[in-house]
């Protein structure tokens, strides 16, 4: 066995993990207040891929020579997470809000319907191929390489990482020490009662629609640069597999998706390297099925009766 | 909504969309950037051309205007009360067993006429039509009758699919021999796939339907191959060209492939239409309204759930396995792309603008969102790539605005509008 290697997928794993794990939170914000599942969120991750790249592509163009990498990379990133921020807060304030009390299936259906118009606007808006990411940017973080022994990393692996754990434990501490965060918690508890006490539910709301999106824009950057590439329907795939994650985690849970996330990173990874890159979305989708029907709580969520 | 706050949204939406609409991307290869540009081109399509073409349009777009306006007008006058005499008048009047006899001899007549008068291409939107509102009654079964959201049912025409191509490569079967072994793995995929998940709720249900439609064309991809299985000419649908006179008098030039597949498609129709009036009325339809309406009250009177379920569920999956083979037949090829979630959303879309739920909902559903682009094609070129971001925004505003679709019943619509139960 090639324990080198092994180690290194498992490394690649955690890292592409911890993206999905940024995903998979927006998913998981969503489902704990408004018990529904968003199945826009890989949109807004794509557009945030897209915003991204045009932002380096404008930037680069402003400053003539080649901007700093570093500068513009932050820029970029800030760009796409005001972007795609912009896209949630509309995608909830238009489509989901009206049908707060509607029968379950209507938002869903909302949600396709908001998903497939995205997913199709940016096509015809932008391109229908692949877009590379400028690799003017992200060679130098590939160039980067540690070492330890046997195992190899690449810089932007590690940075990547650390982005993501850094954001997530910036939102952990969030919902967890802030007024806001506590805020959101009451609604996701109850919100009749959250109402009642004096919080701004709707504007609650909107603002986890927010948080949700500019950390899945950061998710849609950093992939871009980790595959090279988006393209318009790269939302789908990833969303669908974030979901997968915010459900093994237990969904409504956020401690439990970054969990999630980084096992179906591992799970994706390490199926690539054993049985071929073609199997790993039928790893993946196992791994759902499995989960809804041996704990559909997933491995962090407390059980929850299905309320009458 | 006042119009200053729809006007407000507007710009917002404007605003927001800006840099992916009006910013043109260049690959720089020797920096290996992107340079940006602004897309001149877009503006003046908006300023210059737009207004040439609306000019050009004008009687379509008002003779267009004028017929939705119509259609909206009988639609409209047809629920008032003063209607209501004539309604039940005309319904008396039709019932008795001839109807059913009537109503064929005419579609029959109809079918002839088509036959004699239609181009190919006529021919083709007809098949395919009839081909998507089989498809949207077998869906509505599940997602409108039963209340389960199914993302995956491109999935189960694609296991139909495939079981023909397959077995047609390794045996040469002919498509309608094909339809039992179809229909059987049809009905085991579905059984397999209700059986875990159907315990599921709703939107978890949503979830790994979609999962299925796309392993399973992962699967076909990595098991088959990704590249088309061509139907062999004797395999197909044949061209009937009989020599009897009655058939010589009632098609001179005999039935080309296309307008056998024509009554084909016109025969899976009318049974599909007849099998879900029938279910519908059965004890079994009354069982699955009241599951969609409130499962767990559905449980509690003795319903048995989950096997009802399972059995919409698995009808849903043989009506798509079958649609698949003709599918297959018709379109001469099988290719994994042809069964994605695209067509899977297309399929639900129908089923939503039509009206969930409602018998005739789907067949209007299914020929709007199917032939209005195919039909508007020649004239507006964009229009048929345009039609998924068409399809997305009728499923949101039919949500928002008619949740119980174009021809939606009232119970569906208090069903959906007021708070639901199932949250």
């Amino acid at each position: 066995m090639n324990w080198a290697g092994e180690l290194e997928t498992i490394f690649g794993g955690v890292a592409r993990g911890a993206l999905y794990a940024l995903i998979a939170l927006g998913y998981t914000m969503v489902y704990g207040i408004l018990r529904m599942i968003n199945f826009a969120h890989g949109e807004i991750y794509m557009i945030g891929s897209f915003a991204a790249i045009i932002t380096l592509a404008i930037v680069t163009t402003v400053s003539g020579a080649l901007p700093a990498p570093y500068l513009a990379l932050a820029i970029g990133l800030v760009a796409a997470m005001m972007v795609s921020a912009a896209f949630g807060f509309t995608n909830e304030r238009l489509a989901y809000r009206p049908l707060r009390r509607a029968h379950a299936l209507a938002p869903l259906i909302s949600a396709i319907g908001v998903s497939t118009f995205l997913q199709n606007f940016v096509m015809n808006a932008q391109t229908k191929d692949k877009v590379d990411f400028p690799r003017a940017f992200s060679e130098p973080l590939w160039e980067l390489r540690w070492r330890v022994g046997e195992v190899e990393v690449a810089g932007l692996q590690v940075i990547v990482l650390g982005m993501a754990v850094g954001l997530m434990a910036a939102l952990h501490g969030m919902v967890k020490y802030t007024r806001l965060g506590k805020a959101m918690r009451a609604c996701s508890q109850d919100q009749t009662m959250a109402a009642l006490v004096g919080i701004p539910v709707d504007r609650v709301i909107s603002i986890t629609f927010v948080i949700g999106s500019a950390l899945a824009a950061a998710a849609g950057m950093m992939f871009a640069m980790y595959n090279g590439q988006t393209r318009f329907d790269a939302g789908y795939t990833a969303g669908v597999v974030a979901f997968t994650a915010a459900v093994l985690g237990g969904i409504g849970n956020i401690p439990g998706a970054m969990l999630g996330g980084i096992l179906i990173g591992l799970v994706e990874d390490l199926s690539a390297y054993h049985f071929g890159a073609d199997w790993k979305y039928v790893a993946v989708f196992v791994v759902l099925l499995t989960v809804l029907i041996v704990r559909p709580r997933g491995l962090l969520g407390e059980a929850v009766a299905d309320k009458v | 909504m006042r119009a200053s706050r729809i006007l407000l949204w507007l710009v917002w939406c404007v605003a927001i969309t800006a840099p992916l609409v009006w910013v043109r991307l260049d690959y720089d290869w020797e920096r290996d950037v992107w340079r940006a540009t602004v897309r001149a081109d877009r503006w003046q399509l908006l300023v210059d051309e737009a207004p040439q073409w609306l000019g050009r349009h004008l009687g379509d777009l008002g003779l267009a205007t004028v017929l939705i306006g119509a259609v909206i007008a009988v639609a409209w006058l047809w629920r008032r009360p003063a209607w209501v005499q004539v309604r039940s008048d005309l319904e008396r009047r039709t019932r008795g067993k001839y109807r059913d006899v009537l109503v064929a001899v005419v579609v029959m007549l109809v079918l002839v006429l088509a036959c004699r008068h239609l181009g190919d291409m006529q021919l083709e939107w007809a098949i395919m039509a009839g081909m998507y509102v089989v498809l949207a009654l077998g869906l509505n079964l599940i997602v409108g009758m039963t209340g389960l959201l199914v993302l995956g049912y491109a999935g189960f025409m694609a296991v139909g699919a495939y079981t023909f191509a397959v077995l047609h490569q390794h045996t040469g079967i002919t498509w309608w021999a094909a339809m039992l072994p179809a229909a059987a793995a049809g009905a085991v995929t579905g059984f397999l796939l209700g059986l875990p998940s159907l315990r599921l709720r709703g939107d978890y249900l949503a979830i790994v339907t979609l999962g299925f439609g796309e392993t399973v064309r992962f699967l076909i991809k990595n098991l088959v191959g990704e590249q088309s299985i061509i139907i062999r000419r004797e395999a197909r649908v044949p061209a009937l060209m009989w020599e009897h006179p009655v058939w010589r008098w009632l098609f001179p030039d005999g039935l080309s492939r296309l307008e056998t597949e024509l009554w084909i498609v016109a025969l899976m129709v009318a049974g599909s239409i007849w099998m879900m009036h029938n279910l519908t009325h059965s004890r079994i339809g009354r069982a699955w309204i009241a599951i969609r309406e409130d499962e767990t009250a559905a449980a509690a009177m003795g319903i048995p759930t989950v096997q009802l379920k399972l059995l919409a569920f698995v009808i849903g999956a043989v009506w798509a396995s079958v649609m698949g083979v003709f599918f297959v037949a018709h379109n001469t090829s099988a290719n994994p792309e042809m069964f994605g979630f695209g067509e899977s959303v297309l399929i639900l879309s129908m089923v939503v603008l039509g009206g969930m739920g409602s018998g005739p909902g789907p067949i209007v559903g299914a020929l709007v969102l199917y032939l209005v682009p195919e039909v508007l094609r020649e004239r507006f070129p964009a229009l048929i790539s345009y039609r998924p971001m068409l399809v997305g925004a009728v499923m949101v505003a039919m949500m928002v605005f008619r949740p119980q679709g174009l021809v939606g019943s009232l119970r569906r619509k208090i069903e959906l509008t007021q708070e639901g139960t199932a949250r």
